[in-house]
């Protein structure tokens, strides 16, 4: 016994023991080091997911802006051109009127042929241009806008679930919608803007029935004139009267193109300064996305660490719970861009593809921090959000 | 005389093996190659980490710079769309990039990093229904049947026509959805023996472990080192195209309102 006893007091072989306890602490400093670096890892991921489908938002509001902008311009363009052909078809006519007036003389009557083919120039260049540009307006660019007004902010609220789920975050709430061959869906994203509407649709809309403001071109003294000599000359002759009504001449034109909504509270001045458009309207708010991820030690199936999984749509009885450390986070982003204004409502001397500042400016998007985003919700939430996440 | 010494020296053998002095040293020189085994293990690990930390970091700076290079004309024309992927890949950021994280990393040898984008269209609801309209009627790209690039090109050049190209605001901003998909990987040479990195499992990482003395085989081009690096496609960071489309597409109506303020 007393051999023992002297044994454990000698200190031979202690180095070996140190050493091993020194390596045991190493090693596990090390792999409560690797844990935290991968924690780190999938956070910095998940910080992308968020950027990601705060961005995809924002773009599509982004796109939508820039799409209605442009089809008020073409639609203005479609207008103007069309204006400009029937401005030459009334010429044509007015040869033809002018011939046939002359050709009721006997000995004139073969000028009345003559002004058959001025008749057509101004039934090709007037009506057709006028019914072409109507069909157009009515069929393709009202459409298009209605569509980008309302279909940019789900389709970016679809695309930030993409993003989201393609830089691995995970649905919210761990669960996913099973469709079988139509795909798995799920929420991987949560965004809300503010103001709340933003969240729904774009902050358009149409004017509607307002010419003054719309500034249809034919609204002035050259082109009424024109529009009366037209019709006169149209009944002249019955078969050109009623080619005339058939093609149309811009009548029922829905030249109601899209602005910016005024519903900041801000004045609107009365003489529609183009200058002061900043005031005229608003620009999409900022985004907040929340997306989460479910991290784990263990590799799945491999690991030999026991694991319950919670599995809802197998219909399976015997439940068994994941072990899993959520994380989450956030991210902000707005759609940056000048209101949309009518192109009757600027300045003449604007050309339309080169816009001014403040004159629907190209849109775009980018992140914006949270604290400013919470600004347009109440100003101590966004104090709050300031000392929480900068502070 | 001899035995008496023999057996001094015996007993003075027999006393210095059951002494305990310099054990310590004799225990701490066995000890030693395990020590500096853990040691070298302990900072080609801590290396790795940080590389793989860096090379995240990396992947979202790339996939940032390379969403917000305008495509050229792409956004309104569809060819030079398509030309994308190969203007991304000879983009001198990437280069650049992989120039910095060589020395950065320490990786012991030279095109050691490997970086890659490129551009997807996203699949949303409509993936089915708008991007194989879009390509129908564009020439139905990767289809091998002439009549169905015939016909796709027919009816693309009738609604062209009929509605003097403004189908393109439908069409376009739902054709150029697209993301950006950035990867950077890289090689480290470690110190210690290669397979504890890999039994710790880097295989979905971004870092491939290799031992001190493999020479990496420098006459294989920077693009088809994803020969030698593990073929599964994965991509570290993905970002929305920054592509607004804020110029309107060339319609009819804008061509013929150019031609005639020339004229006029």
């Amino acid at each position: 016994m007393t051999k023992y006893f002297d044994r454990l007091r000698e200190e031979r072989g202690s180095v070996g023991v140190l050493i091993s306890l020194v390596i045991f602490t190493v090693v596990g400093s090390l792999m409560m080091t690797w844990n935290t670096a991968q924690l780190s890892k999938e956070k910095m991921r998940l910080q992308n997911a968020a950027d990601a489908a705060a961005l995809g938002f924002c773009i599509w509001q982004a796109r939508g802006m820039n799409a209605i902008q442009n089809i008020n311009d073409e639609m203005y363009l479609s207008l103007e051109l069309s204006q400009t052909f029937q401005n030459a078809a009334t010429v044509f006519e007015g040869f033809a009127a002018a011939l046939e007036i002359a050709g009721n003389d006997p000995f004139l009557a073969f000028l009345k042929v003559v002004a058959i083919p001025f008749h057509l120039m101004g039934v090709l260049t007037g009506g057709i241009s006028g019914w072409l540009a109507t069909k157009i307006c009515r069929f393709v660019l009202v459409p298009a806008g209605y569509f980008y007004a309302y279909a940019s902010v789900p389709l970016g609220f679809i695309n930030a679930q993409q993003f989201a789920a393609e830089n691995t975050a995970d649905p919210i709430g761990n669960v996913d919608l099973d469709f079988g061959s139509f795909g798995k869906f799920g929420l991987y994203a949560l965004g809300i803007s503010f103001p709340i509407i933003d969240t729904v649709m774009l902050p358009v809309e149409r004017i509607e029935d307002d010419p003054e403001v719309a500034g249809e071109p034919w609204k002035c003294e050259e082109n009424e004139f024109l529009k009366e000599l037209v019709d006169n000359v149209a009944t002249c002759t019955e078969p050109w009267h009623t080619i005339h009504s058939i093609c149309g001449t811009g009548e029922g034109w829905e030249y109601k193109p899209w602005q910016s909504k005024k519903d900041r509270g801000d004045k609107v001045p009365e003489d529609l300064d183009p200058d002061s458009s900043h005031e005229l309207g608003r620009t999409p708010g900022p985004v907040i996305f929340f997306v989460n991820k479910y991290c784990s030690y263990d590799k799945g199936e491999k690991s030999h660490i026991p694991q319950f999984k919670l599995d809802l749509w197998t219909g399976n009885k015997h439940y068994r719970r994941i072990a899993k450390m959520p994380m989450f986070a956030l991210a902000a982003a707005q759609c940056i861009a000048g209101d949309i204004v009518p192109h009757s409502m600027r300045k003449d001397d604007v050309p339309i593809n080169n816009r001014m500042a403040g004159f629907g400016v190209g849109a775009t998007a980018k992140l914006v921090p949270i604290e400013d985003a919470l600004k347009w919700l109440h100003p101590k939430a966004s104090a709050v959000a300031g000392h929480l996440f900068y502070h | 005389m001899n035995r008496h010494l023999e057996k001094s020296l015996k007993r003075l053998l027999l006393r210095r093996l059951e002494s305990a002095k310099g054990t310590v040293y004799f225990e701490f020189a066995i000890m030693m190659p395990f020590v500096m085994m853990v040691v070298l293990f302990a900072a080609d690990f801590m290396r790795i980490l940080y590389c793989e930390q860096q090379l995240e970091i990396a992947s979202r700076a790339l996939c940032d710079i390379q969403c917000h290079i305008e495509p050229g004309a792409a956004a309104t024309d569809t060819k030079a769309a398509a030309k994308v992927p190969d203007a991304m890949a000879k983009a001198p950021v990437r280069k650049y990039l992989a120039s910095v994280l060589e020395k950065e990393l320490m990786t012991g040898d030279e095109k050691s990093v490997y970086c890659k984008a490129e551009v997807r269209p996203v699949k949303t609801l409509f993936e089915g229904i708008v991007e194989p309209i879009v390509t129908f009627l564009n020439g139905g790209k990767d289809t091998d049947s002439i009549v169905v690039k015939v016909l796709g090109k027919i009816l693309g050049s009738v609604l062209n026509f009929l509605t003097f190209r403004t189908d393109k605001y439908f069409l376009m901003p739902l054709g150029r959805d697209l993301m950006v998909r950035a990867s950077v990987s890289a090689y480290i040479k470690t110190f210690a023996p290669a397979w504890p990195m890999k039994f710790f499992g880097n295989k979905d990482g971004n870092v491939l472990v290799v031992p001190y003395k493999v020479k990496l085989d420098d006459s294989v081009a920077a693009f088809n080192r994803e020969v030698q690096l593990d073929k599964r496609d994965r991509y570290y960071c993905t970002m929305p195209l920054m592509d607004t489309l804020p110029m309107a597409p060339g319609t009819y109506v804008r061509i013929i309102k150019q031609k005639l303020k020339r004229f006029l």
